[in-house]
């Protein structure tokens, strides 16, 4: 059989599966299962408990929310087929009928406030997902098809936050939690190996059906090398969060889609670490020092865009068209830095290891204009306290994810902070902006005032703006991969080829 | 009158044994509780970057992590006697269970490097000693040398091109079958097998200068025969220890094939927790592979014991 | 001396020079990024840029200038974190071994926990208090290598302590420090020196894993280990950016395998009979 598949290499036919070893003859009568791979999986089955970095697109196959985000970045219904506000503090759902939960349970306004109630238990392991709810406080079941929610101050993005509360079975509450799953999605779990496979088959009852994949199956493969060989054998038919310069090697043999992933590549400078961070000459100066073009092309493989020197991508409610990109000028820069007294200055760049050659490309633009700069690696939960309490490098490198809200509020590290906090931005103007922008219940208004923050931080030059980074989807040109307009799979919407 | 002694120094060294075993896991889990929590914030990987500080506060509180290190020291001695390590806070595992699962894939790859250290790697160093000052004796020697200065990733990456990619034989990622512990096991093997042979190789050139193999020799023993008979018992026991240590180590740094080859052993899972600051699981993985270590040491005090020549003409005397 | 040790003495010399004096005679600088000139071949290839003899990096960094700067760390790293776990383990394992009874227990059940117990929460927890810096990655290294030398010492001291020549030694009144350097230290020298010779090349590459991880040296900074591991990813098409440290560090320890052969035949003269 070796022999055979050597062969068939030898003819081109790389993409040819091959049985060894797959390990997934069991997939049976209803024949091979889709399987996509990424470098991590979901830490848990339980929506509410996955990170969204690793977990969205399990949950996207899974559960669902009562709304979600359409392909224009508006709201749509999903599993709530209408809403209404009733005051400041109240919205009303009137929720679909007829929905069954993979385990047989009915859903209905009981479990969206079973949902709830157990999210604001206070345990632990809800703390990202409580953390993305923000102002939640309850529910209030009024009907079996129509649940009120509620907030405790009022919050222009309530419903925002909501497409990201994937609805459980309140049934499998009490069982062990992370490894049981039962939602009301078009896939339902089979089988789960922590940290290495989930294996999903198609739920009948679903009201919104897989067409044509009726099994599938989620693996983890950390190395992108591995993954990369596995692709190639046709032991996987597809794979998403591949690290841009693996992309780009696969883009002549598989097909490779690239989506906004919703958030913008920034350095932080933070003048608590080294004052003369707090001169706007400086701030400008690094903005005009690195090469942004060059940037994306090289440390992102192609895969991003220029930002117009603001942190949101078109399409997000207070995008600002009629900015402009800061240019590339390095004589400039070292004019600035110059009249600024920060020549030779030492600036530190703190990262993980996933952003390492990003980092190490700021560096070096960095150190073209005369400052010194080293990039200090640190391991996530390190890192994490650097952002949100304390930094000991000067700058930051980081992407400020704000596709889970759809929103601004979720680049908050830039907003108000509470005393004893660094301040990623020390603009009083744009903190107050970012304050009004929280509360301001008028979508029109509110519009404004996002652009004015916008505005605020491009003329403050408030964060150093490097790349709207794109999120790179790749697959064998026999199957296909269809993308949800949170740049997740769905699995219901793609085919496996033949 | 031998037999008479022997149950009770059975029973002495079993006792010596468990207190061994004891010191050894207090002294490894008392220093990883207070290195851990000097080091990090698990609460801040639960929260994570859009979170604040007051929700980091919140988690910590209920995680229990607020309390006086000693209190928390205290609580860990009394879970670890009962042998409870807690959920871990990431996943909802309870850690003990989730290490024990992917503990026997670990072993396997583990066991399978000794049993190719011991059957491929001591030969060839025979070998090698025996044609030391011969171009094959030479070749196997370099070779070793070579086999050690690849680094593990490059070559399970040319493992993975050649028997993955090319031929076919065999799984690029996975643990489903036995057929996907191949690709670990070799990576793993080809480090401890090279120096298996180095050793046995020095370890005979060393034996087969000393006085009494000298003597047989003189007496006309053929070169290989010497070697096989009386030079390998002596350069035997320094093997053992190497391969005592050795056994620890890849226990706990399989890490690296383990995330080439997707893998699902655990030391993939230690890595990720200690990053995670999953304390459960990092404590529960740490214990684990602290009883296996005292365990592989004491095996190896004993087998290195019987193997000893001179232990062994005592015994007979 | 030996042709063999020699030969591997010139050979490290040299390249402990090219390391040392090459930057400099070379004049480029190992840290200049040129995005445009990035994943240039080295100069037989098609598309391989003047100035770029071995080829550039992802970054368009000049391989040769990356390489000779990065032996300045992976070699000190390298033969310092070597040398002294080693060291160590000599000593631990001749006291262990010749002094036995409770001694021995305690210093092996030290060594137990000390492997049982993960190097990376050690690295980890004391670059987080402390700083990442050459001599902290020295002693780290070391202590992460101390107890393979230690067992095997102690093994062979346990088995040479009971020889005829040792305890007629011993009986002529030798003190304790004479018998220890002058019949148990060249009986462990052997299986030692061979410990050495693969330590040299693990430390390196361990240096490199550590630094992929915010441990080891500082990007844009080189060593050998991270320019390997940095490679890995395009192992496939950009060959060349791990080939040139792969080659540096194999050349390495070959050439330190064969002085530790060599130094074993000097330091064992017997030897000769056999040959």
């Amino acid at each position: 059989m070796g022999g055979l598949a050597a062969a068939a290499l030898a003819t081109g036919c790389a993409t040819t599966p091959k049985t060894a070893g797959t390990g997934t003859a069991a997939a049976g009568a209803a024949g091979a299962p889709l399987v996509v791979a990424s470098p991590a999986l979901t830490n848990s089955l339980d929506p509410a408990a996955a990170l969204s970095n690793v977990g969205a697109t399990f949950s996207a196959q899974v559960y669902e929310p009562l709304l979600t985000f359409g392909a224009d970045g508006k709201l749509e219904p999903a599993l709530a087929t209408a809403w209404r506000v009733i005051d400041e503090l109240t919205v009303e759902f009137t929720l679909r009928q007829g929905v069954k939960f993979h385990r047989g349970g009915a859903f209905d306004a009981a479990a969206v406030k079973a949902n709830v109630d157990r999210l604001l238990s206070g345990d632990p392991a809800f703390a990202f997902r409580v953390g993305q709810m923000g102002t939640l406080s309850g529910a209030e079941v009024v009907g079996p098809d129509t649940v009120r929610i509620t907030t405790d101050k009022p919050d222009p993005i309530l419903l925002n936050r909501l497409a990201r509360l994937a609805i459980t079975d309140p049934a499998i509450f009490k069982e062990k939690p992370g490894s049981v799953a039962s939602g009301t999605g078009p896939f339902k779990v089979t089988a789960y190996a922590p940290a290495k496979s989930i294996d999903l088959e198609a739920f009948p009852d679903a009201w919104r059906k897989s067409e044509s994949v009726k099994s599938a199956r989620i693996v983890s493969i950390p190395d992108p090398g591995t993954l990369t060989t596995a692709l190639r054998t046709g032991e996987i038919d597809g794979a998403y969060g591949l690290p841009p310069s693996v992309a780009a090697e696969l883009a002549g043999s598989f097909v490779v889609k690239p989506v906004p992933a919703g958030s913008c590549a920034i350095l932080s400078m933070i003048g608590e670490v080294e004052p003369k961070l707090r001169d706007k000459r400086v701030r400008l100066a690094l903005n005009l020092a690195v090469n942004k073009e060059e940037f994306v092309a090289s440390g992102l493989s192609g895969y991003g865009e220029v930002p117009n020197g603001q942190l949101l991508q078109p399409g997000y409610l207070g995008h600002d068209p009629s900015l402009e990109a800061f240019p590339h000028d390095p004589e400039r820069a070292r004019a600035l830095l110059k009249e600024a007294g920060a020549e030779g200055l030492t600036l530190n760049i703190a990262t993980t290891a996933l952003f390492k050659q990003q980092a190490e490309i700021t560096a070096g633009y960095l150190a073209k204009v005369g400052i010194k700069c080293e990039v200090v690696i640190q391991d996530l939960s390190s890192f994490i306290t650097s952002l949100l309490k304390k930094s000991e490098t000067p700058l930051l490198y980081w992407q400020t994810d704000y596709v889970d809200l759809h929103d601004i509020s979720g680049v908050n590290r830039l907003g108000p902070q509470p005393k004893g906090v660094q301040r990623h931005v020390e603009d009083e103007e744009y903190i107050k902006l970012f304050a009004s922008s929280q509360t301001e219940m008028e979508p029109a208004k509110r519009e404004t005032i996002i652009k004015a923050m916008a505005k605020r931080l491009h003329d403050e030059a408030g964060v150093v703006f490097l790349a709207w980074p794109q999120t790179v989807y790749v697959h064998s040109s026999k199957s296909d991969l269809t993308l949800n307009s949170d740049g997740n799979v769905l699995l219901a919407e793609s085919r496996k080829g033949a | 009158m031998k037999t008479d002694r022997t149950g009770p120094r059975v029973l002495r060294a079993g006792a010596v044994w468990l207190v061994r075993l004891a010191v050894t896991v207090l002294g490894v889990l008392t220093l990883l509780f207070f290195l851990l929590r000097l080091s990090g914030d698990p609460a801040a990987v639960l929260v994570g970057p859009g979170g604040t500080l007051e929700d980091i506060e919140r988690v910590r509180r209920e995680l229990g992590l607020d309390l006086p290190l000693w209190t928390q020291y205290g609580a860990f001695l009394g879970d670890v006697a009962r042998l409870d390590f807690g959920v871990s806070a990431y996943t909802g595992e309870p850690a003990i269970s989730a290490v024990l699962v992917r503990l026997p894939l670990t072993l396997q790859v583990v066991g399978a490097t000794l049993a190719l250290a011991l059957l491929i790697g001591v030969p060839l160093g025979m070998l090698a000693a025996a044609r030391a000052r011969r171009p094959s004796g030479r070749a196997i020697t370099a070779g070793a040398a070579a086999a050690q200065a690849v680094p593990n990733f490059v070559l399970g990456m040319l493992l993975l091109l050649v028997f993955a990619l090319w031929l076919g034989w065999l799984p690029s990622y996975g643990s489903e079958s036995p057929l996907h512990s191949v690709l670990p096991t070799l990576t793993l093997a080809a480090f401890t097998v090279a120096r298996v042979v180095r050793l046995v190789r020095a370890g005979l050139l060393e034996a087969l200068s000393q006085d009494f193999i000298r003597t047989v020799r003189a007496k006309g023993g053929s070169r290989l025969r010497v070697l096989a008979r009386h030079a390998l018992p002596n350069a035997f026991p320094p093997v053992l220890a190497f391969l005592v240590v050795d056994s620890a180590y890849l226990l706990s740094s399989t890490v690296i094939v383990e995330q080439l080859y997707a893998y699902d052993g655990i030391g993939k899972q230690l890595v990720d927790a200690i990053f995670q600051r999953d304390y459960p699981i990092v404590q529960a993985t740490v214990f684990v592979v602290a009883v296996l270590v005292v365990a592989v040491s004491a095996v190896g005090d004993v087998l290195g014991a019987l193997a000893d020549p001179r232990v062994r003409r005592e015994a007979a005397g | 001396m030996r042709p063999s040790v020699r030969i591997a003495l010139a050979g490290l010399v040299l390249i402990a020079l090219a390391v040392a004096v090459g930057p400099l005679l070379l004049g480029v600088d190992a840290l200049e990024q040129d995005l445009p000139a990035k994943l240039a071949p080295p100069f037989w290839m098609e598309g391989a840029l003047a100035g770029h003899p071995l080829g550039t990096d992802q970054l368009g960094r000049d391989l040769l200038a990356r390489v000779l700067v990065g032996g300045r760390t992976s070699l000190l790293v390298g033969f310092a974190a070597s040398t002294l776990a080693c060291a160590v383990g000599i000593v631990v394992g001749l006291l262990s071994g010749y002094l036995g009874g409770w001694i021995d227990r305690l210093i092996m059940g030290l060594g137990d926990l000390w492997i049982a117990f993960p190097f990376l929460v050690l690295a980890i927890a004391t670059i987080g208090v402390v700083g990442s810096s050459t001599p902290i990655l020295v002693t780290l290294l070391t202590l992460a290598g101390w107890v393979t030398s230690a067992r095997v010492t102690r093994t062979i001291v346990k088995q040479v302590r009971g020889e005829d020549y040792v305890a007629a030694s011993v009986g002529a009144g030798a003190g304790h420090l004479s018998v220890l350097t002058r019949h148990l230290l060249p009986a462990v020298a052997s299986a030692n020196l061979v410990m050495w010779t693969f330590v040299v090349g693990t430390m390196v590459l361990v240096e490199g894993g550590l630094s992929f991880l915010g441990l080891g040296v500082r990007p844009p900074a080189p060593s050998w280990g991270t320019i390997l591991s940095d490679g890995r990813e395009l192992l496939e098409t950009a060959w060349w950016i791990p080939l040139w440290p792969g080659l540096a560090l194999t050349l390495t320890v070959l050439l330190v395998n064969l002085l530790g052969d060599g130094l074993r035949d000097a330091l064992d003269v017997r030897m000769d009979d056999h040959a």
